[in-house]
């Protein structure tokens, strides 16, 4: 007699038959109804935020969380003028494109290096740009202001001179993240460009470069994000200097201006139209890229 | 006498993030500080009866504003006059909210603005920039000819007190522009749907209460997130209590000034407040404009302000609500003062920095600002008096009239000083901290009066604090 | 070797590090360096002192009240956060029912995972403002209305939220939670989307249900990723300065609930003027400073271990 064992079919037709994965329908009711819940707690207190943005004072003030009764657009102008959020959305659009261009110029640059050429006191200077995750910020504000203000060229209150220092303190995180992902670009690539003679300079910038592209998009995507809605830095350095310097205010800092003047003012419609100008953009851009973000942080994790 | 000027109010927390600057030290690596800038005071040109301060009428003045309560307009108004004035010199106006963030890193790097209006939340600390020999001496500016009658120094234009409220020692260093009531606020076409009339005494006070809470209306409302409010409160029903003797102890730092029956008394009624359940549910934690709104809807009867609340309000005032003053009520039944004592003085301090390039067009801009017609427009955009008489007349206002009205007829102006000659170790450390704590119920009277006494010994022994005293 | 490599490095390497060490490094020396004076920060003198600073700061009760919040937060806030972000993360991979292809998340997990992240992108004015709000101290606060109307709170005693000692430590948890977990559960749906599938499948043929695949599987395999968001969200918690600054009335002064480290070095170093308090607030700085570079130091050497290839 042989025995053996009956034959186990070859790839089963399902894993889980759905008739019997009632564990499987109970946790999906769970799982949508944690998220949901979730979803509920992050979006309704910014669709409040907006909400408020097209009713008056007097309604924002007496009875918070009621709903506008007539759409009042107006806030928005006001805002955008009386308010000068137009004037801090400009100042933060021109900051912010030159910071993140320059961070990613800077730190690609210092990341390449970095990860793909050995020489003595290359994890020195990698940990020396790394080390500037874990400081906080306001501790160098003091000295930084003297810094900025003395530096020649520089200056207070100029765009040159956010640009650079936000260059200077996004450097860590940029360099930290670009360095892992220099790494496990392949070889061979940048070996055959060499042996076509091209030099490290246009091996950077025609080869690896592209090659890193989702990375660095990724990387710039939380530089904007974290740029835009910079605030300490702005508010020691972005003071006019006199009555005839003009105001270089950025978004940030002049909301929290607005939101300390609607302290004094009740001006409360207007701060909430600025906020919501302030938010729209930040929002459409990260919903236009969150897949590069995702894939970005996926990167993070394959060290 | 000297006298230390109140600081008008404090609102929001203090000093900005990044906001409050020192003068810079000498360097440690190469892009150090450097030290203040030059001394460029500009004396500018000659001194005349017309220019009174060598004012050279081509040159740039740069003032800096700060717009809270009375809003952005007036410096537009001030600008406007002082452009008619001197068609050929520039005014830079700056305004801002937060002063001690804009304004001290221009201290601290040697270039400060001709003018500044140090108010607000975040105003600078004034006496110590009189101490570092920061703010220039405004006598001058009170011994100059006004601008309406050459003939009158602006010393006689202004109202009784003005310029006490700026001095220390002998010397003027802040002249403060607005002219404000403080006490009770109320709106009398309530009280008179409901036969009310505003309280003199405990007992009356009691009884309002009484009524008010059987209309649904909580009797009184401050705001816990600002005790700058309610320790006015607490100040004037210590003065309505003992009269001036009291407070002349306090502020002479006599030993156990702060313990007397007037000081207790005041104490314990707060304490009864909270207790009785007087006090609007949720007060501890509202802000000034969160409580006053309560206040304008309908959710309380009495609030404490002054009289920069009717400009504040004004977008969110409800159309028939008549806003009145009252001087406040007495602690008990028998006070030492007559009914209708209360505060009023100057406020809104405005300041010359020693340092400043053109000194000159800082105090010419001052002595523009003391004239009627730019004090007038003032008054009409924010419906506060200044303190040049006579500049507020046709104000048309409940507000306005009912506190003109009762200033007017005040048997005794109450003040007090301590609390301005040695703020910071005995409101920011004591007073405001612990009156926080008796209003939200986490405390008691007798807490209160000795931390506050016992931050007053600490000030009258240390011997670097300079000290004031008065005599009147 | 290939030619001209050292100065290719050196031409990369300049900008960069010109930028940062004027900008970033030098002002963090100076601030070591200013640690050890006792400026007043009202005149432009100053002595060197040593290390009295930190002597007066090894002493001083508000600080150490001010260490004892932020240690709360930096035990809490990670735990908290990382545990809604991996629950959060295994619905949105793994919550869905199983069909013919194995185990997928719910439906609408792309939706979740865009939503979720939005408060990481608000700026922390428009986070305080919503908050305030939210938590205002009378029936016009949402979260009070809404337990009057349940009948939790009674009318005449609403919960005073920030502005109450003992729950104010708590709200501001909440509020970082409630930035932050989104952030963290993308990174974890991420690295579990980047586990192979045939793991999961070869755990489900052995019988393995959701639970036991969770704790067996995914977990383990998540262990670096894990490990370096609780480094991170250690530093944001010893950090903080940004959510007390802007939802507590006073920035965390007056309350002792609510100070932590770094609104202390702030309230120091720019509330006062009172002799010497700037060299003291650069002390404090640096104690902050190198607390959080230790902490982090210590946190990656104990969770470093083998990586697992796969």
């Amino acid at each position: 007699m042989i025995t053996e064992a009956p034959p186990r079919p070859a790839a089963p037709r399902m894993l889980v038959p759905p008739e019997r994965d009632r564990a499987g329908a109970m946790l999906n009711v769970f799982s949508h109804g944690f998220l949901v819940t979730w979803g509920v707690l992050v979006t309704l207190p910014l669709l409040w935020a907006v909400l408020q943005s097209v009713r008056t004072d007097r309604e924002i003030l007496s009875d918070p969380w009621g709903l506008p009764t007539s759409l009042h657009w107006d806030n928005f102008a006001r805002a955008w003028t009386a308010s000068h959020i137009g004037s801090y959305f400009m100042s933060t659009l021109i900051v912010v494109c030159g910071g993140v261009f320059l961070t990613m110029l800077l730190g690609s640059m210092a990341a390449y290096v970095l990860a793909r050429y050995p020489f003595p006191g290359n994890r020195l200077i990698y940990y020396f740009f790394v080390a500037g995750l874990t400081v906080p910020i306001f501790l160098a504000l003091i000295p930084l202001f003297f810094v900025v203000r003395d530096t020649p060229g520089i200056g207070l209150n100029t765009y040159h001179g956010l640009i650079l220092v936000y260059a200077g303190y996004s450097l860590p995180f940029t360099v930290f993240f670009l360095h892992s992902f220099f790494r496990t670009l392949p070889t061979a690539v940048a070996e055959s460009a060499a042996v076509d003679g091209a030099g490290h300079v246009r091996t950077f910038f025609q080869v690896m470069l592209p090659m890193a592209k989702p990375g660095l998009v990724s990387v710039g995507i939380f530089n904007v994000l974290g740029q835009w809605n910079q605030f300490v830095l702005p508010q020691v350095l972005m003071q006019p200097r006199s009555g005839f310097d003009a105001d270089r205010s950025v978004l940030a800092q002049g909301l929290v201006a607005l939101a300390i003047q609607q302290g004094y003012r009740s001006d409360w419609s207007a701060l909430f139209a600025g906020m919501t100008i302030a938010m729209l953009p930040i929002l459409v851009v990260y919903v236009a890229f969150q897949r590069q973000v995702q894939t970005g942080l996926t990167g993070a994790t394959l060290k | 006498m000297s006298v230390r000027p109140m600081s008008r109010r404090r609102l929001l927390g203090r000093a900005a993030a990044a906001g409050v600057l020192a003068t810079p030290a000498a360097s440690l690596l190469a892009a150090c500080a450097s030290s203040g800038g030059g001394d460029d005071t500009n004396d500018g040109g000659e001194q005349t009866a017309d220019n009174p301060f060598g004012f050279d009428a081509t040159s740039q003045v740069d003032a800096v504003f700060f717009t809270g309560g009375f809003g952005e307009e007036y410096p537009d108004a001030i600008k406007a006059a002082f452009d008619k004035l001197y068609p050929e010199a520039q005014l830079g106006v700056q305004k801002t909210e937060t002063i001690a963030t804009v304004v001290q890193p221009r201290f601290a790097g040697g270039t400060p603005p001709d003018m500044v209006n140090n108010s607000g939340e975040d105003e600078m600390d004034l006496a110590g920039l009189v101490n570092d020999g920061a703010a220039l001496d405004l006598t001058p500016l009170l011994d100059a000819p006004s601008l309406d009658d050459p003939n009158i120094p602006v010393r006689d234009t202004l109202q009784p007190g003005t310029a006490e409220a700026g001095m220390f020692g002998d010397k003027l260093y802040a002249l403060n522009y607005s002219y404000s009531t403080y006490g009770i606020w109320y709106d009398a076409k309530l009280f008179r749907d409901h036969g009310w009339t505003p309280p003199t005494t405990w007992d009356e006070f009691l009884a309002l209460a009484a009524e008010m809470q059987s209309a649904d209306i909580a009797p009184f409302i401050h705001t816990g997130v600002h005790p700058w409010y309610i320790h006015n409160v607490f100040m004037e029903w210590i003065y309505r209590e003992g009269g001036l003797p009291t407070i002349m102890a306090i502020d002479n730092l006599e030993p156990d000034a702060w313990r007397s029956d007037p000081v207790m008394l005041a104490a314990e009624r707060l304490q009864e407040l909270v207790d009785r359940g007087l006090v609007y549910p949720g007060a501890e934690g509202l802000d000034h404009t969160q409580s006053q709104q309560v206040w304008l809807d309908h959710g309380a009867g009495l609030i404490w302000n002054g009289s920069w609340l009717e400009n504040e309000m004004r977008d969110t005032t409800p159309p028939d609500f008549e806003m009145t003053f009252a001087p406040p009520w007495a602690p008990s039944n028998n006070p030492a003062t007559a009914p209708g004592t209360m505060r009023v003085g100057a406020g809104e301090p405005f300041l010359v920095p020693a340092d400043a390039a053109n000194t000159a067009g800082g105090l010419e801009l001052l002595r523009v600002m003391l004239s009627k017609e730019a004090a007038g427009a003032f008054t009409d955009l924010t419906t506060s008096m200044t303190v040049v008489v006579g500049s507020a007349a046709g104000a048309d206002s409940t507000a306005l009239s009912s506190a003109m009205e009762a200033a007017s007829a005040t048997p005794e102006v109450m003040d007090w000083k301590a609390l301005g000659w040695y703020g910071a170790n005995l409101m920011d450390d004591a007073l405001l901290p612990e009156i926080t704590e008796l209003m939200a119920g986490r405390s008691n009277p007798e807490q209160l009066v000795d931390r506050i006494q016992e931050a007053a010994d600490q000030v009258a022994e240390d011997d670097s604090i300079e000290k004031f005293t008065r005599d009147a | 070797m290939r030619r001209g490599r050292y100065p290719f490095i050196i031409s990369f390497l300049a900008l960069p590090l010109l930028v940062y060490g004027l900008f970033v490094f030098s002002p963090y020396l100076q601030t070591i360096g200013y640690s050890f004076t006792d400026w007043g920060a009202r005149t432009p003198d100053f002595e060197f002192i040593g290390i009295d600073n930190y002597r007066r700061l090894a002493a001083d009760d508000s600080f150490r009240g001010a260490f004892a919040n932020s240690l709360f937060f930096f035990i809490t806030l990670p735990i908290v956060t990382i545990a809604l972000a991996l629950f959060f993360a295994f619905m949105v991979n793994v919550g869905g029912r199983g069909n013919r292809a194995g185990v997928r998340g719910v439906v609408g997990s792309s939706v979740y995972k865009v939503i979720f992240f939005f408060p990481f992108v608000l700026s922390i004015a428009i986070v305080a403002v919503v908050w305030r709000n939210l938590f205002r101290t009378d029936s016009g606060g949402l979260a009070n209305s809404f337990l009057m109307t349940v009948g939790a709170v009674d009318r005449d005693h609403p919960l005073l939220f920030l502005a109450d000692p003992g729950t104010v430590k708590w709200l501001l948890l909440a509020v970082a939670v409630w930035s932050g977990t989104g952030f963290f559960m993308v990174l974890f749906s991420a690295a579990m989307a980047s586990i192979p599938r045939d793991l999961f499948e070869a755990a489900m043929l052995d019988g393995a249900k959701r639970g036991q695949q969770f704790f067996r599987v995914t977990l383990p395999l998540l262990r670096d990723t894990v490990s370096v968001a609780w480094v991170y969200l250690g530093i944001l918690a010893l950090d903080m300065f940004a959510l007390v600054y802007a939802l507590t009335s006073d920035h965390g002064g007056a309350h002792e609930a609510s100070r932590v480290m770094a609104t202390e070095v702030v309230a120091t170093g720019f509330g006062s003027f009172r002799p010497g308090q700037f060299g003291y607030a650069c002390a404090m700085g640096v104690t902050l400073a190198t607390f959080t570079l230790g902490l982090a130091i210590v946190q990656l050497r104990v969770l470093r271990r083998e990586r697992i290839e796969y």
